[in-house]
């Protein structure tokens, strides 16, 4: 959660979230000259990225290296919260398979904890942050969770549940996805508008960011967040703590310096005091002349997702029912094998999707030219 | 804008423009303004078009009406134009990158650019910037006006 870069407040400093297409640079369409546009933003969804270029982080500048195989793009916001901002909140509970102390799809490498040690802090989380969903019965390709009202199917959305694939299926299912956008509020957290832009910011705050990242934050309990600077160590969260200081660098003053506490409720620890969790986070230790720090287990823990397959289907025979509003929210068709052990070949994972309307830009595709396609 | 020339390509854009959407009740798609963005996005070749994309049209057109196409009457351009298209001027309009599937072409750009104008978007459709709260389905009605917020974004 914690990043580089400044804070963002709401109705400040979203410098898009309202604009309307014809105020921005290319209406929303991808600039050619900007390389965000053509990096970290195609992996978004199409919708979600109108206008939010500036949100994102220009890999030309701030370089990453990744096996070429591998084709991992990894996207980055640079402000506290980091691409918390910007994920629009798809929120689907890793499974026991996906987050087993040894990977069944071949990928990554061993977790330190399972999913029954993930499990409460799932619940925690979801209080914490709401997320719309439905509760399904503990499907074993997709848990259950704390869920707030489900912002449902469109009639398309529907429509897979009536297909043979899914009605003549003991094991297929399809449900509506699960997001963190409130349907409920929480707070002065409002719910979701539908608008559709997340990744602008959501002055709503119907999407969990910036200042509701901690609880410290939600309850205006002081100086939540060392925003625009970059730690030193580790953080570690425990509530029942009391405050304590760490040490911070702000990046504005460069490496060195002492800074603040950055929060009365995290403690900042040092990566050479962590020898009391081996077990989670490896043993660091100063090593060369450089005195950098080994940190094991930084960067080595982390769940991928996987991106940017895409498949396209027209549901015919709707003609007569519309939404309204543009739910940043679709469908899941959870796991239906590969969930206990290996089955297939291949990796098969739950799939995310959605439905709408193809819009006006059929228009643009079509045949047909002057009033008729006007009407 | 006063002491600037005017772009030499203007007229035949705004009057492809016009002829892809014309004016009815609301304004066509040369006074949305649906013309610049057409110039711009060949200008930074946004989706592959590029200053190709107009010479090759501009030929078509004026082999098809056997001599300038600006000055056929405007009946005599629509059925050219409609022609046109059915009859190969997604080739003809296609530009380097015009392989793709949706590369190079013109008529996207111009709907695109008169349903991201402020008048094609909030005039000729519903302009919804915040949506109700309330997500719902519903039977559709003779007077439902689409909102032009559906289909922002992505390609052209």
């Amino acid at each position: 959660m914690v990043e580089r870069g400044p804070n963002l407040e709401h109705r400040v400093d979203y410098k898009t979230e309202f604009k309307a297409p014809w105020e921005l640079p290319f209406r929303g369409f991808t600039d050619p000259a900007d390389p965000r546009d053509q990096q970290a933003l195609p992996a978004i969804r199409p919708h979600g990225r109108v206008g939010a270029s500036d949100m994102f982080v220009d890999d030309d500048v701030d370089v990453y290296e990744s096996p070429s195989e591998s084709g991992f793009r990894w996207i980055r916001g640079y402000h506290l919260g980091g691409r918390s901002i910007m994920w629009a909140g798809t929120r689907i509970e890793w499974r026991r398979c996906t987050s087993a102390p040894m990977p069944r799809d071949g990928h990554g490498v061993p977790w330190p904890i399972g999913y029954t040690e993930l499990a409460p802090w799932y619940e925690h989380a979801e209080r914490f942050i709401g997320v719309n969903g439905t509760v399904e019965g503990d499907l074993p390709g997709l848990p259950d969770g704390i869920y707030q009202p489900s912002m449902g199917f469109n009639a398309a959305g529907k429509a897979p549940r009536r297909g043979r694939a899914i009605a003549h299926s003991s094991d297929r299912r399809v449900v509506p996805g699960r997001t963190a956008n409130l349907t409920l509020p929480i707070g002065d957290r409002g719910p979701c508008h539908n608008r559709d832009q997340c990744a602008r910011g959501c002055s709503f705050g119907a999407l969990l960011q910036h200042a509701e990242l901690t609880p410290a934050g939600r309850e205006g309990n002081g100086p939540a967040h060392g925003d625009d600077r970059y730690d030193r160590g580790l953080l570690e969260y425990e509530p029942a703590e009391p405050a304590s200081h760490g040490r911070a660098a702000d990046r504005r003053a460069q490496q060195g310096d002492v800074g603040r506490a950055i929060d009365a409720r995290v403690r900042l620890r040092r990566v050479d005091q962590l020898r009391e969790h081996p077990a989670s986070f490896g043993v660091g230790r100063r090593s060369g002349r450089s005195r950098q720090l080994e940190r094991p287990a930084l960067g080595k823990y982390l769940m991928d997702h996987r991106f940017g397959g895409l498949l396209l289907s027209t549901v015919p025979g709707i003609d007569d029912e519309m939404y309204s509003g543009r739910k940043p929210n679709g469908i899941i068709v959870p796991r239906w094998i590969n969930v206990e052990r290996r089955e297939t070949s291949f990796c098969v994972a739950t799939v995310p999707g959605g439905s709408g309307r193809d819009a006006w830009k059929r228009g643009g595709h079509g045949p047909g030219i002057g009033v008729a396609l006007k009407q | 804008m006063r002491g600037q020339p005017a772009d030499p390509r203007t007229p035949l854009v705004d009057r492809l423009c016009d002829l892809v959407i014309p004016p009815t009740d609301t304004p066509g798609a040369a006074e949305a303004g649906a013309g610049t963005f057409v110039l711009l996005a060949i200008d930074h070749r946004v989706a592959g078009l590029d200053d190709t994309v107009l010479s090759r049209v501009s030929g078509a057109l004026d082999a098809a009406a056997g001599g300038s196409f600006p000055q056929a009457a405007p009946a005599r351009q629509a059925t050219l134009l409609t022609e046109l298209r059915s009859t190969g001027i997604r080739a003809a309009t296609r530009g380097r990158i015009g392989r793709s599937k949706r590369g190079g072409r013109l008529k996207p750009a111009i709907v695109a650019g008169y349903y991201t104008s402020q008048i094609g978007a909030s005039r000729e459709l519903v302009y919804e910037p915040v949506p109700d709260s309330e997500r719902s389905n519903f039977k559709l009605t003779p007077d439902f006006r689409a909102r032009s917020n559906e289909g922002f974004g992505g390609e052209l």
